[in-house]
């Protein structure tokens, strides 16, 4: 309780001295490992496109690029707020996190985690309905370089199933409790593109199982795949 | 190769000196291509006697749109020839069959480029099609589009305002194929609006 | 600010090389049957076990040591000269080789995990004084016990396994029926994504059905460019389904000759014909059902006529005592399909299974209602079909959880699975 209590006045305490302002560099980055100026605010709007490996995703699988938002929300002590929005329609996700920034001169260091509600729902061709629902638990590590203004992440992260569950009308044909999915190593670079607009660039390999991303192939075999992910935003 | 490549690219700005680039809002850039490339592909294929070549011209073109910043982004398509088999003798297939293997590329790239030295990377779909042309004049054409992206970095010199000319070294991938092309090009652009 | 810049492409290069790198172990799935070389020396030296003998050994087991891996009870059973044992816990089963030598038996194989992909290697043996001597004397032992051992994939396995015989396996006994319940393997066996030892629809894993405790195939038909119906699921040919660098689009594109040079299938297979596939399972199999898929209208009037032969084919083999009955269902998958066959003068005649409706069902005079297993157990509608004379068969069960309520809940006369040896252990272990 005590620790709610801190916790409700350190990142309100804030907002009585300071007022959300750009930070000092001039950089704009959503992602980047580097702390910025607390109470600030930085977010990425886009889409992210995975492609399911076809020994899983077989002909009948398309892949629909997933619309997203990404946010930050920067508080004293190096901490930060994260989250994301995404949805394709037949997959929706929400995530909310946190994560601390040490800098050295050009080079940063971020530790963090998310979790992730996930939920998808499909009428298959002959008129019957699925749907899966998710946690995932999601601990990652990123190592920034800033070059001026090109800022550079490379994020290592691992995904931990806390709970899903896949059904068919109401009948639930899957489920899964606290596994290790597999983890991920992303690449982003996030810098100016067009006057004042700045372009988030992301490539994500990925191995994992289960993942959120391919539940609409109801694999059936317990193992890991890898396969990539591609990211692309404008930052807010 | 790549790693050599890397460290040449690291010396390169030592030697350079700053020069300004011509800065407006936006640049337009159209890239014509013409390569040699060699594929890197699982064979699979037994046939008796056969002449293969995994060696091909890649003509690809470019269109860049490079704003004010290091970032530009484009479209590239073209022609990549994958691989070619001619048969000499086989038990079950016709001499003088020949089976060629072509990729056309639509991708979006995304470039980087800074003293004429470019980086670009892309990622798309390639319309991967195979011609299997048999001594009897029975043609099988077959297509179907494939996921993949690539790699490249190449270096243009300015002979005017308005043209360059250089040379690039790219890696096209279609993991789906378990198909990889390496290629050495000369390149002409253009710039098209600054 | 400029060199930072430049800087900065190198490193995104370096990364993306790195990230290439990564990206570049595919998806490609490999096989997962652990190599039986080192443990085939046990065999060295056997003979056959004569059928009967074979049949005294099949049934439930108790499982006296080893119930960490393979849960308290165990299902053996023989496809010819292999024996299989279909497992309790995680979807296990093992294939194991057999043969006799001095009064004992003796098996060797491996065991797997149905569903990831765990596996191992195995060895049996049925000592003269455990039951043996009986078994090759063709007497019912009083107590029958296997004592053997596993391990991993890489070692001559040292785990115990001891096994203990408990009662005949399960059969079901209803006049209607001709009491027989189908376990029928999907794709021939199983899909590729299951890592069998043989590409889906080949006539290799047709024949490999049996081990995993199929009594019945469903098997997908295409034609090829010159008109030969052939084994394959989809409508393009692709790395998930063959090897080939020159086999691009849809299959319907490529001669029958151009596919068997320029292609195989995953595991090095070639794509068989519909004609290959029947004669194999006529020939050189003991299943007793093959529902074949129609994938395409324009393919019906040349399986129609293959279905006759091959039915004409297995009577008489059957009359001379040869093999069991077999029956060849043209499966009615879609409203296109359907259309066709019923077009087709003779389709009375000709057996077939209907997934779309019990009116269509009854229209084509199909023998086998097939609904989709979500559907639920339909438990009326599948005793109004048995009033008729007609069966029901469920698709595409492989949940566990779900096949134990189907069998102990539903009415169904046969369950197409891809895990056949799940549906086996579940089916057999019933009292």
């Amino acid at each position: 309780m005590k620790i709610h209590v801190l916790f409700v006045i350190y990142f309100f305490s804030g907002f009585l001295f300071s007022s959300a302002q750009d930070n000092d560099s001039g950089r704009v980055y959503v992602l980047f490992p580097q702390e910025a100026v607390p109470y600030s605010f930085s977010g990425s709007i886009g889409a992210t496109t995975t492609f399911v490996p076809r020994p899983i995703a077989e002909e009948e699988i398309r892949q629909i690029p997933i619309l997203d938002a990404n946010f930050r929300y920067n508080l004293p002590v190096n901490f930060a707020l994260t989250g994301r929005l995404g949805s394709n329609y037949i997959t929706n996700l929400a995530s909310i996190g946190a994560m601390w920034s040490i800098s050295y001169r050009r080079f940063s260091l971020s530790f963090g985690d998310y979790s992730t509600l996930w939920y998808g729902f499909a009428t298959m061709e002959n008129s019957f309905d699925v749907s899966a629902i998710g946690w995932l638990n999601t601990p990652h590590v990123s190592f920034g370089i800033a070059f001026d203004e090109v800022l550079i992440s490379v994020r290592g992260e691992l995904l931990y199933i806390t709970s899903r569950s896949t059904r068919v009308g109401d009948i639930e044909i899957a489920s899964e409790k606290n596994v290790v999915a597999g983890g991920s190593f992303g690449i982003y670079t996030e810098q100016p593109f067009f006057r004042n607009t700045h372009l988030l660039l992301g490539l994500k390999i990925n191995n994992l199982s289960n993942a959120y991303q391919s539940w609409l192939a109801f694999s059936t075999f317990n193992d890991r795949l890898t396969y990539p992910e591609f990211m692309i935003g404008i930052l807010l | 190769m790549k790693l050599l490549l890397l460290v040449i690219l690291f010396l390169t700005p030592q030697f350079l000196t700053a020069q300004d680039t011509l800065r407006g809002d936006y640049r337009v850039i159209l890239q014509a291509n013409l390569g040699l490339s060699q594929s890197h592909i699982v064979r699979t294929t037994e046939v008796d006697k056969a002449e293969y070549s995994p060696l091909g011209f890649l003509r690809t073109l470019r269109l860049i749109w490079r704003p004010d910043h290091l970032l530009g982004m484009g479209v590239e398509t073209g022609i990549l020839r994958v691989s070619n088999l001619i048969v000499k003798q086989d038990a079950s297939l016709p001499t003088g069959t020949t089976l060629e293997l072509d990729a056309i590329p639509a991708l979006l790239i995304f470039s980087m480029e800074k003293y004429g030295i470019e980086i670009t990377s892309g990622v798309g779909m390639y319309n991967y099609r195979v011609n299997a042309a048999l001594n009897d004049n029975e043609i099988t054409a077959s297509t179907q589009w494939e996921i993949g992206w690539m790699l490249g970095v190449g270096y243009a010199y300015p002979i005017s305002r308005s043209f360059s000319i250089g040379g690039d070294f790219r890696y096209y991938a279609i993991p789906e194929r378990q198909v990889s092309l390496t290629s050495l090009n000369a390149k002409v652009q253009w710039q098209l609006w600054y | 600010m400029t060199i930072n810049q430049l800087r900065s492409c190198i490193f995104i290069l370096t990364i993306l090389l790195i990230s290439w790198q990564l990206g570049a172990c595919n998806s490609e799935l490999r096989i997962i049957v652990p190599n039986t070389e080192i443990v085939a020396p046990a065999l060295k030296g056997t003979s056959a076990i004569p059928n009967i003998s074979r049949k005294l050994i099949e049934g439930v087991y108790a499982v006296q040591q080893g119930k960490a891996r393979f849960g308290d009870t165990v299902i053996l059973k023989h496809d010819r000269e292999s024996l299989s044992i279909f497992c309790q816990k995680n979807s296990t089963y093992m294939v194991l080789r057999s043969g006799m030598k001095d009064s004992s038996i003796l098996y060797a194989g491996y065991w797997r995990n149905a569903q990831s992909p765990q596996t191992g290697l195995c060895t049996l043996e049925i000592r003269n004084k455990d039951g043996a001597g009986d078994i090759l004397q063709t007497i019912r032992p009083q107590t029958l016990t296997i004592r053997g051992a596993v391990g991993g994939s890489e070692v001559q396995p040292n785990e115990p396994l001891i096994l203990e015989y408990v009662r005949p396996l399960f059969e079901r006994k209803r006049e209607r029926t001709d009491g027989k319940f189908w376990i029928i393997a999907h794709r021939g066996g199983g899909r590729n994504s299951d890592r069998l030892p043989f590409s889906e629809n080949s006539t290799e894993l047709i024949k490999f059905a049996g081990k995993l405790g199929a009594n019945g195939v469903e098997i997908d038909i295409r034609l090829t460019k010159d008109g030969i119906p052939v084994l394959y699921h989809d409508e393009n040919l692709n790395s998930r389904l063959v090897d080939g660098e020159y086999m691009v689009g849809a299959i319907g594109n490529y001669t029958f000759a151009q596919l068997q040079v320029l292609c195989r299938l995953k595991n090095g297979e070639r794509i068989p014909t519909l004609d290959d596939a029947l004669r194999t399972i006529v020939d050189s199999t003991n299943l007793t059902s093959v529902w074949l898929d129609i994938k395409e209208p324009a393919a019906i009037e040349k399986i129609i006529a293959m279905q006759k032969t091959y039915i004409e084919r297995a009577q008489l083999l059957q009359a001379a005592g040869k093999r069991d009955t077999l029956e060849i269902f043209s499966g009615l998958a879609t409203d296109e399909i359907y259309q066709a066959f019923v077009a087709h003068p003779e389709h009375l005649q000709i057996p077939s299974i209907c997934e779309l409706s019990i009116s269509q069902t009854q229209k084509a005079n199909s023998k086998v209602f097939a609904p989709r297993w979500t559907l639920g157990s339909l438990q009326n509608e599948v005793n109004s079909l048995h009033s008729e004379n007609r069966r029901a068969f469920v698709w595409t069960l492989d949940q566990p959880e779900f096949i134990v309520q189907f069998l102990n809940e539903g009415n169904y006369d046969g369950i197409l699975t891809n895990y056949p040896t799940v549906v086996a252990y579940n089916y057999y272990i019933r009292r």
